[in-house]
């Protein structure tokens, strides 16, 4: 294969702005975290046990209402009188992929946690890649979704902010500029894409919590943390965002090279939790991966919610039966269980 | 619809809750050549030249720059200036030299990227324009960085050799700060945003491009962007967005408004 000068410069300099640092973090990473904990256990108690509910959506045509609403109940989650913020993922928009939490799932679950009970509903996100959230919003079909379901919007990236410090020892921030909607709400409900990811292996409930950092503080790709490493952020800023619930979009899932540039699957599942940490570890074991492998989870479920498989009771559906095989990323081939 | 968004205390915030922020404020005052927002600029401005904003975080270097552009004092301005260029991003962990910090990152600990480099390249044009290495420097990385479909995104064209996608935003904010010469470079960088803007149909990206095109003073896409931020200017989302409200505005105004934006060099 022959490289024009162009290529060479590029693939030799600009290309390995993230590749080289993803790289060396996989050495590194794929392992466990150092054993000394970086946290307190009186500010994080030891992890109980958890349910998750798996439930098949093959489309998003069908009742996909009915299926959160299922999901909820199953969990027992408990959003009477409450306030409650969803936070899809919105990182970036390419037609005909699917990088983003679908708009249909997003008003599916407002309308189910309005059904619940839930006092009042609003929808965020600081999308990651582009400055312009108006214009992801727009050409995604988000904002048109939950106008027609009169739903509010608040973007992430502007939003006013508070300063939150911090519990946990993983980036070496002792605090974190929080969008004040956050703190405001009282039930924060993560809303993810199932995906395979080339920096973490899979991005679920906890990788979304990327989308709660304002890039006017952090800037955008929310570089600041790909400095101080992806699974030490990952942390730091899900223990300071700290959603209550999980409802996971793998209606159709993105396999390969996610988040962003991976393809399309057909995975017909929605999962739901009050634990977005088995959440995920039930989600990785849905794309025919183990969760065991990913550290970041494996860390997570020291103190940010149930790890263990033998701890996590599968509600809903048969998981077996649900499991579709997701093609890794690169260089995660060893996650495949 | 811009003042009426403005604070009492005469800055202008990023969304309609939030308090008075440098980078709105900035463009405010470019936008309809305002003293009260200059002023506001002026008293908020540190000894050192950088801002730090009221919740008491330190603002990004860079906004430095664009306040740069708007400051009525010369000296403030150059110390703003001076501030942004000293503060350069983190090198590729692939560098040669490791320590050498090139070009602009949003925050002092994070890497060099397209918008921040593309807004000191723009503050050094207008106002410093025989700084040749500053201007070298911010060239070398906007070339380096362009996609090959000819747009710029946040700040890398591909990824484990796979070429990524630019950005109509991103592409416009490049094109506003690379203006004379660089034939080749500015060609790709439109051809790309006339393929895109209408893709990317928000306020920030059509107010920034028709900004770009009218400094580079191409007419070509003027008419069809003018009438589509004549469309955006009634929707709800677009309003609730000061930063391009006032983008908006300096897209549409007088060519005067655009002279403090044009390089010298």
């Amino acid at each position: 294969v022959s490289l024009t000068r162009r290529q060479l410069v590029v693939r030799g300099g600009a290309a390995a702005l993230w590749a080289t640092a993803g790289a060396a973090f996989l050495a590194e990473r794929m392992g466990a975290f150092d054993p000394a904990p970086r946290f307190d256990r009186t500010d994080f108690p030891e992890p109980g046990r958890s349910a998750v509910a798996v439930l098949g959506a093959p489309t998003y045509e069908g009742d996909l209402e009915g299926v959160v609403l299922d999901g909820l109940k199953l969990v027992r989650a408990d959003v009477r009188g409450k306030s409650v913020l969803l936070k899809p993922n919105l990182v970036e928009f390419v037609k005909g992929s699917s990088i983003n939490t679908d708009p249909r799932m997003v008003v599916a679950a407002a309308n189910a946690l309005r059904r619940m009970g839930a006092s009042s509903v609003v929808v965020a996100e600081g999308p990651g890649h582009r400055r312009d959230t108006e214009a992801i919003a727009l050409a995604s079909g988000l904002l048109e979704a939950l106008d027609d379901a009169r739903l509010r919007f608040v973007d992430l990236n502007d939003a006013p902010l508070v300063r939150t410090p911090l519990r946990t020892r993983y980036t070496g921030f002792d605090a974190l500029w929080v969008p004040k909607v956050l703190r405001e709400t009282e039930v924060v409900v993560s809303m993810p894409k199932l995906k395979t990811h080339h920096w973490v292996g899979v991005t679920m409930s906890l990788k979304n919590c990327f989308g709660c950092m304002p890039g006017r503080v952090y800037g955008w790709p929310k570089d600041v943390f790909h400095v101080r490493g992806i699974p030490e952020s990952i942390l730091d800023i899900f223990a300071a965002v700290r959603p209550s619930l999980a409802v996971v979009d793998g209606v159709v899932g993105m396999q390969g090279d996610g988040p962003i540039m991976g393809d399309p699957v057909s995975s017909g599942v929605v999962v739901v939790s009050r634990d977005p940490v088995a959440a995920d570890v039930t989600g990785a074991r849905l794309m025919g991966m183990e969760p065991e492998k990913v550290g970041y989870l494996k860390e997570a479920g020291r103190f940010l919610g149930q790890a263990r498989s033998e701890l996590i009771e599968q509600r809903g559906e048969d998981p077996g039966r649900l499991t579709t095989r997701f093609r890794p990323a690169p260089r995660f081939e060893s996650l495949v269980a | 619809v811009l003042t009426s968004l403005r604070r009492p205390d005469g800055g202008l915030p990023v969304s309609l809750e939030g308090p008075s922020e440098v980078e709105p404020t900035s463009i405010l005052a470019l936008a309809i050549d305002d003293d009260r927002a200059r002023s506001w600029l002026a008293a908020r401005q540190r000894r050192d030249g950088g801002y730090e904003e009221l919740e008491g975080r330190l603002d990004g270097p860079t906004t430095a720059a664009l306040a740069a552009l708007a400051l009525a004092d010369a000296a403030d301005a150059r110390r703003a200036l001076a501030y942004a260029v000293a503060r350069r991003g983190l090198p590729l962990p692939n560098a040669a030299d490791p320590e050498r910090r090139t070009a602009w990152g949003w925050t002092g600990d994070a890497r060099s990227l397209t918008e921040p480099t593309a807004r000191v390249l723009l503050a050094v044009n207008a106002l410093t324009p025989g700084d040749e290495a500053t201007r070298r420097e911010a060239l070398g990385l906007l070339t380096a960085r362009q996609c090959d479909d000819g747009g710029w995104n946040f700040g890398n064209a591909s990824l484990y050799d796979v070429d990524l996608r630019g950005y109509a935003q991103t592409t416009a904010m490049g094109l506003i700060a690379v203006q004379n010469g660089h034939r080749a470079v500015v060609g790709r960088a439109f051809g790309f945003l006339a393929r895109n803007w209408r893709l990317e149909p928000g306020g920030l990206t059509v107010a920034q491009a028709l900004v770009a095109y009218r400094l580079h003073n191409r007419r070509d896409e003027v008419p069809a962007l003018m009438a589509e931020l004549r469309k955006i200017a009634r929707r709800p989302s677009f309003l609730a967005r000061p930063l391009a409200v006032a983008w908006a505005t300096l897209a549409t105004g007088p060519d005067t408004l655009l002279e403090p934006l044009r390089s010298r060099a």
